[in-house]
């Protein structure tokens, strides 16, 4: 029969990993199987549990867990580079267009928002690459690119409005509350996910983190949605959902920083649900651009 | 026991030749079948095989999937299309490379 090692020494043998500098979630899980793997070969062949693991630990030299672990940094840095590139960009660009009034403003605010667009299309690039490993990746591929059109056609219609007074009808915003809402699916059913194929505690606990802000964000998002076809009766109330969302974002951001944890695609969320909401909030009034004049025109 | 240095260029058209015959294979797989196929002469440590894998992983010549295996997730490797494509020249290429240092090796001890 083959031994097999109790979760203890799962969790021994990452939290060593972790201590010789293996610190990536993936990584360390992967390793860990092969370490855990080798230790069983060799406890099938009549070795204890201690000298097996001063047996497995001893193949493994520090410097080369440094090497594995620095070129996995490296790929998946630049597995993500161009997404948080584009966004990078998007928050700047958007940043930008609260300092100049119309049309400059305006223009750079219509690129920051076609940059948002690129970071979903190569996040749905992603999904689809890798659309072989799970099914469910294809779904959120198609949800990503949607919202990628949604976003940048919702924020090109406010565009045409302000910029050659053309009727849109409100519609800009209807996609781009439209875009949130999909997002918002999209990363809570991501992380429900994740955290079904999480198997290690920290893992469930930090997916266990993401649902809860995603979970909020697609609830604000459901509320958003609603609003529109109530308008006329939402619309002396819709203030509490702008600042609300806004104030979820916020206190997201920060207690993500303390808790230093990162995902590119809850920072696109954010960022996402921070353009559309702050574009039509109060706050902007407070910046060098002034009163939006979408403010006074999104539904006529 | 064949050296460090001699191996590391090889683990490419290793990996390429083990996944060639077995379509789907986890990383402690890799490394016990080449222990075992080679008498013991060859070991691939972590530190050497693991890099090889998600450099092949992220070019896109293998793809993976995740597996939980008793109490812990397992990832296996498998050619991609690309993958094969290149396996298929390479491993021809190593052929071809393990015939001609055989006839150097050949030539230099008839000499």
């Amino acid at each position: 029969m083959t031994m097999k090692l109790s979760d203890a020494t799962i969790l021994r043998i990452k939290q060593e990993l972790g201590t010789q500098g293996i610190n990536n979630r993936y990584l360390q899980s992967e390793l860990s199987d092969h370490i855990a793997s080798d230790m069983e070969q060799m406890m099938d062949q009549g070795l204890g549990e201690e000298e097996a693991w001063s047996s497995a630990f001893a193949k493994t030299s520090g410097i080369e867990l440094e090497v594995t672990a620095k070129q996995y940094g490296g790929i998946l840095n630049s597995r993500f580079f161009r997404m948080k590139f584009f966004l990078w960009i998007s928050f700047g660009l958007f940043a930008i267009s609260w300092l100049f009034s119309s049309p400059a403003g305006l223009y750079a605010a219509l690129l920051s928002f076609m940059a948002l667009g690129l970071t979903f299309i190569l996040l749905s690039v992603d999904f689809f690459r890798s659309r072989k490993h799970h099914a469910a990746n294809m779904g959120f591929a198609i949800g990503s690119l949607l919202s990628a059109l949604l976003v940048s056609s919702g924020f090109a219609l406010l565009f045409l409005m302000i910029r050659f007074h053309l009727n849109t009808r409100g519609h800009g915003v209807d996609l781009m509350i439209f875009s949130y809402l999909v997002f918002a699916s999209v990363v809570f059913l991501y992380f429900l996910r994740q955290r079904r194929l999480s198997i290690s505690r920290e893992g469930k606990q930090k997916m266990n983190w993401f649902i809860l802000f995603s979970g909020i964000q697609l609830l604000l998002a459901i509320l958003s949605f609603l609003s529109l076809p109530f308008y006329a009766w939402a619309v002396e109330h819709i203030w509490i959902l702008i600042w609300a969302i806004l104030a979820v974002n916020l206190v997201s951001l920060i207690l993500l920083l303390i808790r230093r944890i990162r995902n590119i695609m809850f920072m696109i969320l954010l960022l996402l649900s921070f353009m559309i909401t702050f574009i039509h909030s109060p706050l902007r009034r407070f910046l060098p651009a002034g009163k939006p004049p979408i403010s006074q025109t999104i539904h006529p | 026991m064949i050296g460090k240095e001699l191996i590391k260029g090889m683990i490419k058209p290793i990996v390429f030749q083990m996944l060639l015959k077995k379509e789907r294979m986890y990383g402690y797989e890799i490394t016990r079948s080449v222990l075992e196929n080679t008498s013991g002469k060859i070991t691939l440590t972590l530190g050497a095989l693991y890099p090889v894998l998600h450099k092949l992983e992220a070019s896109g010549e293998l793809s993976t999937t995740a597996e939980a295996v008793d109490n812990r997730l397992r990832k296996y490797y498998t050619l991609t299309k690309k993958g094969r494509k290149t396996a298929v020249q390479k491993t021809e290429e190593m052929s071809d490379f393990i015939d001609a240092l055989y006839l150097l090796w050949h030539q230099h001890t008839n000499e």
